[in-house]
């Protein structure tokens, strides 16, 4: 979310991280600064490894080489439940929401494992709650309704929710406009700014190039596993190289 | 007569039902059918013997203590059989825990011996029904059974332990994204899955002796509880076990003894004839 470039705290490093699929390099030595209140983007082809790169953030594959730290600690070897602790929330392209629970349920289960409702209060708790699925357009859903009555849209702006609402440091969104029509991106967008506010810093890998460049402060292409360029959405328009691998392509998928 | 099988077969059904119901839970939560299920109803019931044969502990506490250890041996098959195999092939695990059925059953022998055991009743003593002799340890092991399936199911549905257990069955990855630790959750649910096996075994021993095979029998009548119940259902589980323990008894007693087992699967094949997916399971959809 563009801002006033006031001095930004350093929430998540990746230094030369890499990993290996065999003889595939998924993601070569990728170095990467997030800072709270920062929107970054990941662009690149299918297959360039954007997702692959999330899931080395969040412990489900273990980087080959390089360190990854957030604020400051060290966390390229904990485990992916540590890491959520520590403050590492992710969407998923498609939602991934606990079937056969209502929605109150998919929504606390991360705040609950936080103990959050404890030490917050449960008042506290609820008010945020309110005021989240108000920003996503939610605050007419029924919370004791099954979660298979949201739409499809409705459920990845659920897990938006449910990820802000574990206050997360960072927040991974895998695609989080795929699918989704006009006004559920309004509210996608709504959303990210709701973590900008709170100084989260946002990693926002997404195909819809019109919203990339909209709302990230800077970002990074990649391109099978390797990072091209990085910077702020004009800088990385004017890249000749990814222009060429990516941009140029004739579409703007 | 019929009264009386009908009890004994219930009472043999509700304990199939507590197998099976521990192999669901290990189903549903890691998607793996574990072979070695019958052997945690045969080491529950030694663990029963030990206590209340040799250390002369009341049979109940000896219930319970037998099935906490059990709890203890089902999460360190959870480690050592599934947990270094997680990411392998579903096969490997299979072969993994036919591997582990194996080594529980002559690691029993190498403790226990081979001379077939047995411990004290829970309740002893017969009751005259209109004519019906019922034993009283029958009626205690359909009560202690229902009890325990009571206690799984709001385990599961009422408790938050139950809900991060059932969110980590449905989706590991989402629920260690909010913070659940996947390797406590599997553990647990392994170990209540032994814990309720488990106690089933110190409840047949009175009326069948304990012996190191006795497992593999009642495992795979588990297995035929299951597929007729519905692939995954624990309500299915339950119903299942009681319709094998039924079909045993009644047909035990009118048709042969000698075919029981037969029976069982004549059963099985009849159901699954009518309904594929079985008695709870979900029909799988055609794509459209």
């Amino acid at each position: 979310m563009k801002s006033t470039s006031k001095r930004k705290k350093l929430i998540l490093q990746l230094s030369d991280v890499c990993k290996r699929f065999g003889g595939v390099v998924a993601a070569d030595q990728i170095t990467l600064e997030l800072y709270g209140g920062e929107t970054f983007g990941l662009i690149g082809p299918n297959g360039a490894g954007k997702t692959t790169l999330l899931n080395l953030i969040t412990g489900i594959y273990a980087s080959s080489s390089g360190t990854i730290t957030l604020n400051g600690k060290n966390i390229t070897k904990l485990p992916t439940h540590k890491r959520a602790r520590l403050g590492i929330a992710r969407t998923f392209q498609h939602p991934r929401l606990l079937d056969g629970c209502d929605i109150r349920t998919n929504i606390l289960m991360g705040v609950d494992l936080a103990n959050k409702r404890k030490r917050k209060g449960e008042a506290e708790v609820r008010k945020e709650m309110e005021m989240l699925l108000e920003r996503a357009g939610l605050q007419n859903v029924n919370l004791e309704d099954s979660i298979e009555k949201l739409s499809y849209g409705q459920q990845k702006m659920l897990e938006i929710v449910r990820a802000l609402l574990s206050e997360p440091k960072v927040l991974l969104l895998d695609e989080p406009a795929a699918g989704l029509n006009e006004k559920e991106m309004e509210y996608i967008v709504r959303l990210i700014q709701v973590a900008v506010e709170k100084e989260i810093a946002v990693l926002l890998i997404e195909h819809a190039m019109d919203l990339v460049m909209g709302i990230c402060d800077r970002l990074t292409v990649l391109n099978f596993g390797h990072q091209i360029t990085t910077g702020t959405p004009e800088e990385v328009q004017a890249n000749e190289e990814v222009i060429a691998a990516y941009l140029g392509g004739g579409s703007n998928a | 007569m019929n009264i009386q099988l009908l009890v004994s077969g219930i009472s043999m059904g509700v304990v199939y039902g507590l197998i099976a119901m521990g192999m669901v839970l290990i189903f549903r939560s890691v998607g793996i059918m574990n072979f070695a299920q019958g052997e945690f109803l045969m080491f529950g019931g030694y663990f029963c013997y030990t206590c209340n044969q040799i250390l002369h502990i009341p049979i109940i506490p000896s219930l319970i203590l037998a099935s906490l250890m059990m709890g203890a041996v089902g999460v360190l098959f959870m480690r050592t059989s599934y947990w270094p195999l997680r990411k392998a092939q579903t096969k490997a695990i299979i072969v993994s825990a036919m591997g582990a059925s194996i080594a529980l059953k002559e690691g029993a022998r190498l403790i226990w011996g081979a001379i077939p055991v047995s411990v004290d009743k829970v309740a002893d003593g017969n009751v005259n029904l209109s004519g019906a002799v019922i034993q009283w340890q029958n009626v205690a092991i359909i009560g202690i059974a229902a009890v325990l399936m009571v206690l799984v199911y709001l385990l599961l549905e009422k408790t938050f332990i139950g809900n991060i257990m059932q969110a980590t069955a449905q989706d590991q990855y989402m629920s260690s994204l909010v913070g659940v630790p996947v390797i406590v959750s599997i553990g647990l649910t392994f170990g209540v899955s032994a814990m309720i096996t488990g106690i089933g075994g110190g409840l047949l021993a009175p009326i069948f002796f304990l012996n190191n095979t006795m497992g593999t029998v009642a495992g795979a009548k588990a297995f035929a509880a299951i597929v007729i119940g519905g692939f995954g259902s624990v309500p299915g589980a339950i119903i299942g076990g009681l319709i094998v323990g039924l079909v045993e008894a009644f047909g035990g007693a009118y048709i042969s003894t000698t075919y029981q087992l037969v029976l069982i699967y004549v059963a099985l094949v009849l159901v699954l004839m009518v309904r594929p997916q079985g008695i709870f399971g979900e029909k799988i959809q055609e794509k459209a």
